[in-house]
């Protein structure tokens, strides 16, 4: 029944969740020459005992292993892994407060790429074998190898630097001071990186479609359409139907991947994002905060999984065994 | 093959040999260190310093030349580990099967559920590593990755008669994985090897350009990111900008091309199966 | 007189895959009456599925048909894709080989016999819905207004089949070509098939595709053999059966069950290596030296009764 196959596909992502965390908990703080240690001599060794010690008791780290292990876990779900050395507030609060301009890029560019990968990867497989399929296929391959940061790098050189059009960076312009934060001006700021990581999401969804397509127009029910005389754009449509299924499952996936891609390019434009965050965190070996966000990308990756595996046999009408 | 898919190809693998001779001759095609300050800081490009100098007086042509070192390192050889360790115990795994596999297989699909690209960070972060270091934790970390399918791939292997037979005629099991599953596996591992590769050289530079790498060690990304932001676009600098981009964009294209005729021709009828 | 609705002649396809070297069949000389059941039979791999798609014009990409496929007095292979389209359903109809796969997934039922009425008649509405389930009805389902709108996978395989043959001949073809319909059945579910086809073909033409000789005999009235790309045998369906003049003919005829399941000793030829000379002459018991030096031609024995061997029996 699908209800069993619910309950077990939950309790495997609960329990790789624990696994995970403990793994990330293990890492950070008890491998030899450990992370915090290595923190504290890295402010160099003017810092007087009492400071270090005193860092440490605030942090609750000089408190036995086990103990430190239940108060992970009993911050774990709500990401709340400690306070952040270098902002003092708990982690999990600045998480909180990034999470929404990252969804801000994130959310339209899954949308777009989403939309453009699978309209071209329709296209494509429909001249299969054609220069259009072909040309595709090569500037699909190319957009793939160059890297988002890149993209992102060039976008800023030519459509802020040279064509000072967009602005360089950041999400608002300075006029915030005494205009207040204003919704065209942050979408203004929005638009490149949204191009960027439309961009960098297009390919994936794009072979997939492809792909999905190319098998679907081989099935017999194609043949079987095309013996009945329906038009050609008739034909695809019956295909389209059948390989968007896997597509859109899978699309679950390409979003958790371009959780990826917003680590570089909110870096690149400076957008205050988880993404930034996150570099921000490992310049600055913030170890609460890094742990925090390693939970987020964990959760975000096995969400986007059980979402494949829970959707797919409900959406596909031939799909009936559950499990494995 | 078509005579442009052919001209294409060759155009790849000379991209490809130029940068192992860039790297190999590196101290031969600069006089300067990419280390050590050279001259005054953000110069622009003249006869002494090709593509000028960098906020702290190093010759950017010497960093571009010694930062291909650091992306081939780390595609091939991280590619390489990643290949071999996927192989060994996906072939040990396929192979041997029973308990142990099982038991292998479970803890590979836990640790397939953490999430590559944070662990790789925390774990660059831990170790501040160098050039050597970083290729191995990537290898390791796809390494196990890859297991699954070379699993798979080993299991409809050994199940074909032709292995049957071998076995028959007395192989022992040792013997049949190296002298006949490995071959079998030949296209996979080295459609395999090239697309890691290619993977490797970008998120290694990108890296770099997230300040995770050894500041003691030269690569393209740490350019980009210092050219960002001592003067690359405030100041106008494109000559320090532009050329370790294009470097990690050109050999990661080469790379591609490769890879998709690698697999084209391993498999004609092949629709890409990427994801 | 009972005429010829559907004739090749000289018919040839060559097929190009990018990756095998190239098959070519033929050249085939078939012949469809305006009215009764001609058996198309053969090995699987003779090619006879790639003469019913290039009768269809559904070849795939990269292959080539050269001769005449004449229907009804035109050659097929000079129409256009669109003329070619509104032929196909509307005037020839396939009903394809297994019904599990037949039918696009998330469509009813309705969806897909209906569209076939709406591209080629034109039907829309009400009158549209009634003539779908009165073909439902004519299938022999009880419950059709069900039936027509469900999905595929909440029917069961017969009904399947039996909507996959409404949608195929919602316009009333004048030939139907059915692949393999009896394939992979048991036998009580496969004189069943038989006998739907049996009725739904009554006063058209039909072409049955198989490789199963018995369920040939038990329907058609004529029958062609092919063998390894080439047509080896036509005749009359009683002729064939009482003295088969080929000996693959005869060979295929000792293989069924009710004589004895002889097998045939050997295997058929691939397409891209066919032996010189007679085709059939490394399996031949009466092989000669000169049937493997020299391609037997097609003669005539009689009226419409043709064989390809230089010694028939
Ligand atoms: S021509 Fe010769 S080999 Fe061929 S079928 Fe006739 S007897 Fe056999």
């Amino acid at each position: 029944m699908y209800w069993n196959y619910l309950v077990k596909r939950l309790a495997i992502s609960i329990i790789t969740f624990f696994i995970a965390a403990c793994i990330i908990f293990l890492l950070l703080r008890t491998m030899p020459g450990d992370f915090v240690s290595n923190l504290v001599l890295s402010f160099g060794n003017t810092l007087p005992q009492e400071t270090v010690e005193a860092f440490y008791r605030a942090n609750g780290l000089d408190r036995p292993l086990h103990a430190q292990l239940v108060t992970f876990f009993s911050g774990a779900f709500t990401f709340n892994t400690g306070t952040s050395f270098l902002y003092g507030v708990p982690a999990g609060g600045l998480i909180a407060d990034r999470i929404g301009w990252t969804l801000l890029l994130l959310i339209p560019a899954a949308v777009f790429s989403l939309f453009i990968g699978v309209l071209l990867g329709v296209w494509s497989s429909w001249k299969q074998g054609s220069g259009t399929d072909s040309s595709l296929l090569a500037f699909m391959m190319a957009v793939r190898a160059i890297p988002s940061y890149w993209w992102g790098t060039m976008a800023i050189l030519f459509f802020a630097f040279l064509i000072p059009f967009f602005p360089l960076g950041g999400y608002t312009s300075l006029t915030v001071l005494d205009s207040g934060l204003s919704i065209q001006d942050v979408l203004w700021h929005a638009a490149l990186p949204v191009v960027v990581l439309t961009l960098v999401g297009i390919p994936g969804t794009y072979y997939l479609m492809r792909n999905s397509m190319i098998h679907t127009l081989q099935e017999d029910y194609i043949l079987f359409a095309r013996a009945r005389g329906l038009p050609e754009t008739r034909v695809v449509r019956h295909a389209f139907r059948c390989a968007l299924l896997p597509v859109i499952t899978m699309s679950a996936l390409q979003i958790a991947g371009l959780i990826m891609g917003s680590v570089f390019v909110e870096t690149v434009f400076s957008w205050p994002g988880v993404g930034l965050l996150t570099t921000e965190a490992l310049q600055n070996r913030d170890l609460p905060v890094l742990e925090a966000i390693f939970l987020l990308d964990t959760v975000a990756i096995i969400v986007a999984n059980l979402v494949v595996d829970l959707s797919y046999p409900l959406l596909d009408p031939r799909v009936k065994r559950y499990g494995e | 093959m078509a005579s442009k898919q052919r001209i294409l190809l060759g155009l790849a693998l000379s991209i490809i040999a130029v940068y192992v001779i860039i790297a190999i001759a590196a101290p031969l095609l600069t006089p300067y260190s990419p280390m050590t300050s050279c001259g005054p800081p953000l110069q622009s490009p003249g006869p002494d310093h090709l593509l000028g100098t960098d906020d702290l007086g190093r010759d950017i042509a010497a960093e571009l030349v010694y930062g291909t070192r650091f992306a081939l390192v780390i595609g091939f050889a991280g590619a390489a580990i990643a290949v071999t360790i996927s192989a060994t115990v996906g072939i040990a795994l396929g192979y041997t099967g029973g308990r142990t596999d099982e038991v292998c297989s479970r803890i590979i699909d836990v640790m397939m559920a953490i999430p590559q690209f944070p662990l790789l960070l925390v774990l660059t972060l831990f170790f501040t590593p160098g050039l050597f270091l970083i290729a191995l934790i990537m290898g390791v970390l796809a390494g196990i990755h890859g297991i699954r399918l070379i699993r798979s791939q080993v299991l409809s292997t050994s199940q074909a008669p032709f292995i049957e037979g071998v076995r028959g005629l007395g192989a022992g099991d040792g013997y049949i994985m190296r002298h006949h599953i490995l071959p079998a596996l030949g296209p996979l591992l080295s459609v395999k090897f090239v697309s890691t590769a290619q993977h490797f050289m970008v998120i290694g530079v990108g890296l770099g350009f997230l300040g995770l790498v050894d500041p003691n060690v030269t690569d393209w990304g740490q350019m980009i990111s210092r050219a960002t932001q001592y003067g690359g676009f405030s100041l106008g600098l494109w000559w320090w900008l532009v050329p370790p981009g294009i470097a990690i964009t050109v050999i990661s294209i080469a790379l591609g091309v490769l890879g998709t005729r690698t697999e084209e021709a391993n498999n004609p009828r092949l629709t890409l199966a990427r994801m | 007189m009972n005429s010829e609705l559907l004739a090749t002649r000289k018919l040839s396809i060559r097929m190009c895959s990018c990756s095998g070297p190239q098959t070519l069949i033929g050249p085939v000389d078939l012949s469809v009456p305006e009215k009764g059941i001609t058996a198309l039979v053969g090995e699987s791999g003779c090619g006879k599925t790639v003469v019913s798609l290039a009768i269809l014009g559904l070849l795939p990409a990269g292959s080539e048909a050269k001769g005449v496929i004449s229907f009804n007095g035109t050659d097929l292979l000079s129409l256009k894709e669109k003329e070619l389209r509104e032929m196909r359903g509307k005037e020839i109809a396939y009903i394809p080989q297994n019904p599990a796969t037949a039918l696009t997934p998330v469509l009813s039922a309705e969806d897909q016999i209906a569209e076939t009425l709406y591209y080629h008649e034109g039907l829309t509405g009400a009158s549209l819905h009634r003539k779908v389930i009165s073909l439902l009805e004519s299938m022999g389902l009880y419950n059709p207004e069900h039936v027509a709108r469900s999905c595929p996978h909440t029917l069961s395989g017969g009904m399947r089949r039996r909507v996959a043959i409404a949608a195929a001949l919602a316009c009333s073809p004048r030939l139907i070509i059915a692949d393999e319909p009896t394939s992979g059945l048991d036998s009580r579910t496969r004189k069943n098939v038989l006998d739907l086809l049996g009725r739904s073909s009554e006063g058209r033409a039909m072409l049955l595709i198989t490789h199963d000789l018995e369920a040939a005999l038990s329907v058609s009235d004529r029958i062609t053999v092919m063998y390894a790309g080439e047509v080896v045998e036509t005749g009359d369906i009683m002729d064939v059966f009482d003295s088969p003049a080929h000996p693959y003919t005869r060979a295929l005829l000792s293989a069924t069950p009710s004589r004895g399941l002889i097998p045939i000793p050997g295997n058929s030829p691939l397409l891209s290596t066919i032996p010189e000379g007679c085709r059939f002459a490394p399996r031949c018991p009466h092989s000669t030296a000169r049937c493997r030096l020299r391609h037997p031609s097609l003669t005539r024995l009689s009226g419409t009764r043709v064989v390809r061997c230089d010694m028939p029996c």
